[in-house]
Order: structure tokens, then sequence, then C-alpha cells
């Protein structure tokens, strides 16, 4: 069995399970169940195929997490959900997305207006660009509740100044009529979270909501996420490169590589026992703290070019394991119910 | 805030003497006005006293300054044609001119701004292409044969228009749409640019994600907020085509400062050349000003006390 | 074996292959003509254009009743063939498009380098300066000059060039400005080059590409003030022919003869649009982003 340089030992992991694991999910109820999705992009240059068949489902007051680096497909899956991929390059060329049942490509634009903001709620990853400078916050916050509830004004003023109190926005009042710039970067992601919470929607999908902040503003944008995940036991779907993020938030979680998700399980059972060669690597390369050697791993090699990905196993050129099946796609193998590997080699590693 | 304002304002006036200085040399490099004020068989005595009386015997400096101070006054004496002052003269004709540019501007934007900011959303399409082509054409002639051929067909062939003159809406239209074919096809692209631009930024990305009507998306993120720079722009033309306007004003036969520029230009009548040169770039300076003003007043990122 | 020299430069030879197979046809056809004309005008016009003959005076085109195959697209009031007089006229346009353009671009390319690279007061002047210039209506002060100084084509010439030098500084400052902030200005200045070095060796060229865009989209402006000046009676003296002359004659014979008015004008026309098109193409190959197409 190869050894990882500094590989994961249980006890110095001091991983915090997320609260909510304690808790039994009571639901086995699927709200989101993602089935051979395809997204290709177009270029002069060629094809990049940046999701390359993936399944996924989503349960109900779940926080499920989508775990990938820069190129993996992860931020596509995400705009796909709430049918924003961007066009006229970029194309779903095949599978579902079922949402409460109903699939979410046979939609026409107007359905899926409805729905966006309203049931799926998006959070960006940036705060700072994603507000209209010339617009109050308090503006902003009530549009998606204004044009999916048809309210009049007062009550949408008092419907913002409700969800402002709840990311914990200091004298809303006040502060409603604020523009962006006015704000620091911690506040302002607040005011995303809020508008996204403004219509109370069934899902919430988050694109690397810390990474454009400050570490310690990080720290207090997570903890009001999982509040506010706790308190209305949401259903969420967390995209992010961030192992740590997801070991603080999420239920359950999908590493993706170039495209394909190579495994899910629950968080404990992935940071226990990962079986994918990558999720290996990529809890290894984690650093260690003060304690442990200060050598970082990382996994040799490099991604590669997106417009030609490496017949079968998209891991294959990296992974120490690798024998000539691996040009074969290998499928989802199930180590137990809730703990998939998409690998041939998995038992023996 | 009121600082820039300070500081706009003393570069404004900076470029208004700089302006009055270079009309000041233009007119000197035109010609010897006393020759041009007498007859060829005056005597020397007679040129001595005028040249003593127009002040042209001082030391050219000191005519600079003296020149200086009065055109801060208004006044530039009087014109050689006319005998009227220039500045009076200037003035009567002004309105022509402020009448015909803003019925010109107001024709241009009505059709380059929608024109522009259809092309922009529909990028790509062939709505797009035909669009632009259009504001390419509109750049490419020249005025002054538009104008002509404007003539030729209304008022020649089909007799609907009349030639020329000065009056309401008939007399207006023709150099008013002469005048419009530029200031359109270059409204129409930057439009469509600034539009462009609007439309690629994150915050219509979100607004989309917030399931916003794309109607409102683009009246409400889009549009004003390219508003303050199309603005620009339009203020911009405007300023240019009020004292540009001197071959569309010569074909129509328009009563406006082109003209009476251009008029004065032969007649090397050089205290109304001074006068049209330094009120039309007075105009332009103030409109300039403005759209300064207008765009802090309106953009909320600037701090107010 | 090929050197890395012989390898350059085959790929350079390679993109200049591939930049030309995407110029706009039309439109550098048009341009080609428009040389053409103006170099080879005795062997391609068939008639001498201020020849007069006023006995086949304000002869239609040819495919009009009373027109001939001698005069294809008529002639004019004193009986001067019209296609001769445009394709003369080429002579004037271009020079003064070209001329003028590079005048221009050279004086505005200047200023706005130096007004970029230094900064400070001499910027301020600059932009003062310029600010100054753009507030002239210059169609008056191009008319007030030559007014004055007499008309001519090099006095028309440098009048563009004096007016016109304006649309260029402020771009050229833009760049300018933040090429100097750049790094490798910064190692220039540290390795003890000196300020006129840097200026010609590294600023310039690398200002160069949006000069020659600016420039290009120029040439338009400029064939058509020109021919505003000689419509006005103050462009290059007659009886040579130049387009806007022409114009400014067959206006008075609109009525009965329309074709001494709308043949010039064509030829305008078509050259500030060739002019406009191909500038545009030219501006949207040297766009940075644009290098992302294969």
């Amino acid at each position: 069995m190869v050894e990882y340089p500094g590989a994961v030992q249980n006890k110095e992991l001091q991983m915090k399970a997320p609260n909510s694991e304690l808790r039994t999910l009571n639901s086995e109820e699927t709200i989101l169940e993602v089935k051979d999705l395809q997204i290709h992009f177009f270029t002069d240059r060629g094809v990049i195929r940046a999701v390359e068949g993936v399944d996924f489902s989503v349960r109900k007051q779940e926080v499920w997490g989508l775990v990938g680096e820069s190129a993996s497909g992860k931020s596509v899956i995400g705009q796909a959900l709430v049918g924003m991929v961007s066009k006229p390059a970029g194309r779903i060329v095949s599978g579902e997305i079922l949402f409460k049942g109903e699939d979410l490509l046979k939609k026409d634009s107007r359905e899926l207006r409805k729905i966006r903001g309203n049931q799926i709620a998006f959070i960006p990853q940036d705060p700072t660009i994603a507000l209209n400078p010339l617009l109050s916050i308090g503006f902003q916050i009530g549009e998606a509740f204004k044009y999916h509830r048809s309210l009049n004004m007062n009550k949408v003023h008092e419907q913002v100044i409700d969800v402002m109190k709840v990311v914990n926005i200091p004298s809303p009042e006040i502060r409603v009529k604020d523009y962006p710039h006015q704000l620091s970067g911690g506040l302002k992601q607040r005011v995303i979270i809020a508008t996204a919470l403004s219509c109370r929607p069934d899902l919430l999908i988050a694109d690397e909501p810390t990474s454009a902040l400050d570490v310690t503003i990080q720290t207090q944008i997570i903890k009001l996420i999982r509040e506010i995940q706790d308190r209305f036991q949401m259903t969420m779907i967390l995209i992010t490169h961030n192992l740590g993020l997801v070991a603080k938030m999420c239920h359950r979680v999908a590493v993706l590589y170039c495209g394909r998700v190579v495994e899910e399980a629950p968080v404990r059972e992935l940071f226990k026992d990962p079986k994918h060669p990558y999720t290996r690597g990529l809890l290894a390369s984690l650093p260690k703290g003060e304690k442990g050697n200060v050598d970082l791993y990382t996994i040799p090699g490099q991604l590669p070019n997106p417009l030609y990905h490496p017949p079968g196993c998209h891991f294959s050129p990296r992974c120490p394991h690798v024998l000539k099946k691996c040009q074969e796609i290998p499928p989802i193998d199930r180590a137990s119910e809730d703990h998939g590997i998409r690998c041939w080699r998995w038992r023996e590693i | 805030m009121g600082a820039y304002i300070v500081r706009r304002l003393l570069q404004s006036l900076i470029v208004i003497l700089g302006v009055i200085v270079i009309t000041f040399i233009i007119s000197r490099v035109i010609g010897d006005p006393v020759a041009l004020l007498l007859p060829p068989e005056a005597s020397p005595e007679q040129r001595a006293y005028l040249t003593k009386d127009l002040g042209l015997d001082r030391p050219l400096y000191i005519q600079l300054v003296v020149y200086v101070a009065k055109v801060m006054k208004g006044d530039f004496g009087h014109s050689f044609r006319h005998q009227e002052s220039a500045m009076k003269l200037v003035f009567e004709r002004l309105p022509a001119s402020l009448y015909l540019s803003f019925v010109a501007v107001l024709l241009a934007i009505g059709v380059a701004i929608p024109l522009g900011i259809i092309s922009a959303i529909k990028r790509g399409t062939i709505i797009d292409r035909i669009g632009m082509t259009i504001a390419l054409f509109g750049q490419s002639i020249p005025a002054f044969w538009a104008g002509i051929m404007l003539i030729f067909i209304f008022a020649v062939q089909l007799h609907w228009l009349p030639p020329s003159g000065y009056g309401g809406f008939k007399y207006v239209i023709l150099p008013a749409t002469t005048l419009a074919f530029f200031v359109s096809a270059a409204t129409a692209r930057l439009t469509r640019s600034n539009v462009l631009d609007a439309l690629d930024m994150d915050y219509v990305r979100y607004a989309r994600l917030k399931g916003v009507p794309e109607f409102v998306v683009i009246t409400r993120h889009v549009i004003r907020n390219t508003f303050v720079t199309i603005f620009n722009i339009v203020a911009l033309q405007l300023g240019l085509v009020i004292g540009g306007a001197v071959i569309t004003e010569f074909i129509f036969s328009w009563p406006g400062i082109g003209r009476l520029s251009l008029e004065s230009i032969y007649s090397r009548d050089y205290p109304v050349i001074q006068a049209t040169v330094v009120v039309a770039a007075l105009i332009f300076v103030v409109i300039n000003l403005l759209v300064d003003i207008v765009y802090i007043a309106t953009d909320p990122r600037v701090k107010r006390n | 074996m090929k050197s890395p020299e012989d390898s350059r430069g085959s790929q350079q030879r390679l993109k200049l292959r591939k930049l030309f197979r995407r110029i706009p046809k039309g439109a550098a056809s048009i341009i080609l003509i428009l040389l053409l004309c103006a170099v080879f005008s005795p062997w391609l016009a068939p008639h001498n254009p201020i020849e007069q003959n006023l006995g086949a005076a304000l002869k239609p085109p040819f495919w009009q009743g009373g027109g001939t195959m001698d005069h294809l697209l008529g002639t004019d009031n004193l009986g001067r063939d019209i296609l001769s007089r445009i394709i003369y006229g080429a002579r004037i346009s271009v020079i003064v498009g070209f001329v003028g353009v590079i005048l221009a671009g050279a004086v505005g390319t200047l200023l706005g380098v130096i007004a970029g690279y230094f900064g400070g007061k001499i910027d301020a002047v600059i932009m003062r300066l310029t600010d100054i210039m753009l507030s002239l209506p210059f169609i008056l002060v191009g008319i007030a000059i030559i007014g004055a100084i007499g008309p001519s084509l090099t006095n028309v010439v440098i009048v563009l060039g004096i007016t016109q030098w304006v649309g260029y500084t402020r771009i050229i400052r833009f760049e300018a400005m933040s090429l100097s902030r750049s790094e490798f200005i910064e190692m220039a200045v540290i390795s003890g080059c000196r300020w006129w070095r840097i200026l010609l060796v590294h600023i310039l060229p690398n200002v160069l590409n949006s000069a020659v865009v600016l420039a290009t989209l120029d040439v338009g402006k400029m064939i058509i003030i020109e021919a505003a000046f000689s419509f006005l009676g103050l462009g290059v003296k007659p009886p040579t022919a130049t387009w806007g002359a022409m114009l400014a004659d067959g206006r008075l014979y609109m009525t009965v003869a329309w074709w001494i008015v709308t043949f010039p004008g064509l030829a305008i026309f078509a050259t500030v649009l060739a002019g406009n098109l191909i500038g545009d193409w030219l501006r949207d190959e040297l766009d940075p982003r644009h290098q992302l197409k294969a």
C-alpha cells in the first residue's frame, strides 16, 4: 500500500464535525437529483468538456458539498442548477436536473426565472462586484422579493429589515439606505446572503462564499451560514475548494476532478477513510499546523489541458496506482450505501 | 466634491483664456485691419491716425492684455462690415444655431440611442450587424454632400420641402437631419459599446440570478448605469455641433453663428470672427462643465459633506 | 538545423500572411483602387481633368439620354470630364489623407507620450492645451487660418496637422501613463537609461499600435475635412480637380445636372467608408483580447 508522505493520521486531524451531524437527517427525501449531466463549452480552439457525466442527489435539509480545484467544473454545475451557464459557448449537452421532481432543463426561461431567487437561491463568490454600485443595498435586497411576491413597497421594506436582522447587519433601519461602497467586504457578503434568504428558498447554492473575503471575516461568515442553516433547516449546496470549510459545514460531500465525481461520502467517512487516490492526495496536501513537519505535500503532475482530457480515468496520468485498465472510464463503485468511488482499484489500495 | 468643482472651474477658465489668446493670434495673422478699413487711396496720415485709434501702435503684448480684458467684459469691438458691436451680431444669430443644434441632437439621440442599446442586447445577431452598418454609413457620409443630396431629393425633385431658409419644421428638418447624420452614427456606436460593457458586469448577472425579469434587468441595471456616460457623449456632441455647423448653415442659408463666421472670414471681419470663435468655445466648455457636475452629483460613490 | 532566428522569422511571416487573409476584402480593394488612381492618374483618366470643352458641357452619364461613352460619367458646366476629375481628385485626397494623418498623428502621439511619461506639470500643460484645442470649433479656426495664409494643398495639410492632433493625445497619453508605471520601464530607469532613450525605444513602439489604429480611422475624417475646405473655396486652388470643389461647382447646376454632385460625393463616401472599415478591422485585430482566437 502506497503511503503518501505525511499521510493523514486520524488523531492529528482534529476536525470538528458539523453540529447537524449529530442530528440524524430526518428526511431521506431528495429535493434535487442530477442525472448524467454533461456540459460542454464550444470554443474556437475546440470543445471543453467541463462536466462529463455527473450524478448526485441532495436530500432535504442537508448541507451537500461539492469540492474541486479550479478547473474541476464545480462552478459550472452551480451555474447549471440555476440555468445560468454562459451562452453561447456553454451548452448543457445532456442530462437531467430534477428539482422537486421536475426537470429544470426542460423548462423555458420564464419558468426558470420564477424559480431562480425564489425557490433556488444563489450566493456568488465576490460580493463586491455582484452589487450594483448605484442602487442602495436595501433596494437590492428587496428586489428579488419584490418580483417574486409582488407586495407593496412598505411590506417589502419590512421584510428587508427583517432579513437584514437575520444576517446580523447592525442598525438595519439606517443601513438600508446605504450604498455598496460604504460597506466592508463582510457586510457586503451578509447583504448577499440576506438577498438569497429573502424569499425563503428551498435550496441555497453557495459558490465559494468566503474566498473573496479576509481570513478573519471568513470565520464570521461561516458561522453565520451555519447558524442560518441550523435555524431554517435549509437545504444547501456548498461549492468550494476549501476542505476545511467542507469539514465544518457539510453532511455529505462529493469530490470533483476534471468534470467527473470521483468520490462521494458522508464527511466524516471521507476524512477518516478516503478511498480515491485523488481524495487522498487532497487530504495529504492539507497543512498540518505547528506540530508535524512543515513540508507540504503536493499531488505530482498538473491538471490536464481542458481541451484534451486523458482517455479513461482523468486522474490516471497523476495517479500512483495507475494500471492499463485505467484507460477505461471506471464506473462508480459503492463501498457502502453512502460511499461511492470512481476507481478500478479502490479495494486494493 | 466642492474642491473638484472649483478645480474644474479653474481649468475651464484657463481653457477659455487660451481660446481668447488664440483668437488674438489668428486675427493678427489674418491681416492688417487698417488696410481693410480704409480705402486704398487713403493717405499715410489717415493710416497713422486709425492705427493709433485702434491701439495697433502699442507693443504686441500690451495689445494682448487689452484685448483679453475687453473680451472678458464681452467687448469685441465693432464689426468692420456691419457697423455694429460684434458681440451683438453674434448674439443675434446664436438662437438660430441653438435651435438647429437642439433639433439635430434630438433627432440623433432619438435614433441612435435605441439603436445602440438594441444592437448591444442582440449582439452578434443580424439586428446588430444591420444597426452597426447603418451607423458606419452614417459616419462615412460627408455631411455637406448629404445635405446637398437631401436638398436635391426633397426640394428639387419632390418639392416637399424648401431648399433653404429659416423657420419652423419645414425649414429646420433638412439641415437638422444633415447635422444629425454624423452625431447619430457616433452616438450609436458609443452607446453600443457602453451597453456591452455594462451587460458584462457581474451585478447584471446577479440580478438575473435573483430572478429579476429581463426587462427590468436591462432598464434598471444596464441602462441606468450607462446613462451618465451616454449623457456625457450626447452633451459633447451638442457642444461640437453648435460651433461646428458651419457648412450645414452655409448650404441651407441658415442664419446661425456658423454662417456668420464664414461670412466674416471671407470679409476679414476679425472682430466678428473672434467673437464667434470665443462664444462657440465658451458654449462647449460650459456644456462640458455641466456634464461633469451632473456626473458627480448623481454618482453615490462620490463623497459629500 | 534551424536556428531560433529562422523559426521566429518564418513564424512572423506566417502571422502576416494570416493577417492579410483576414483583411476585409471590399474595403481593401476600394483603397487599392484609390491608390492606383492617385498614382497612375495620367494613364487611367480618359481626359485631361482641367481641359475645358464648352461644346460638351453638361453632358449626362453614358446610360442616360444624350450621354456618350466618351464621357462615362458625364461632364460639368465647363465641359470637363467628370470621371477624369474624380481620378485626379484621388491624388489630392490620398495626399491629404495620408500626409495629414501622419502629421497630426506624429504631433499628437509625441505630445501624448511626453504627457504620459513625465506627468506632473508637463502633463497638466499639455492637457490644458488639448482642452483648448478641443474647445475651438476647428472648422472655424481652420478656415480662418487658410483665409489668412491663402488656400493651397500644403496649407490645408498644415491646418489639418495643427487641429487634428488632439484626437491622438488623450488616448496615447493614457497608454503611455500605464506603460510608464510598468515594471520594465522601472528596470530601464534603474539601469540608467536616459529619458529620451526610454521614450524612443521603450514607450513609443508600444503605443504605436493604438496610434496606427487611430490614424487609420482618421484618414476618412481628413478627406472629408479637405473636401469641406475645397467646397468652401478654401482648399486647393482651382482649376485643380478635387472632390470637394466638384461638389461646390455642381451645387449650382444640381437641378439640371445631378451627376456633377453625385459622383464626387460617392467617391468621398466610398473612400471614407473603406477607411473606416479597415480602421475598425485593424482595431479589432490589435485588441489584446483577440489573442484568444487561434
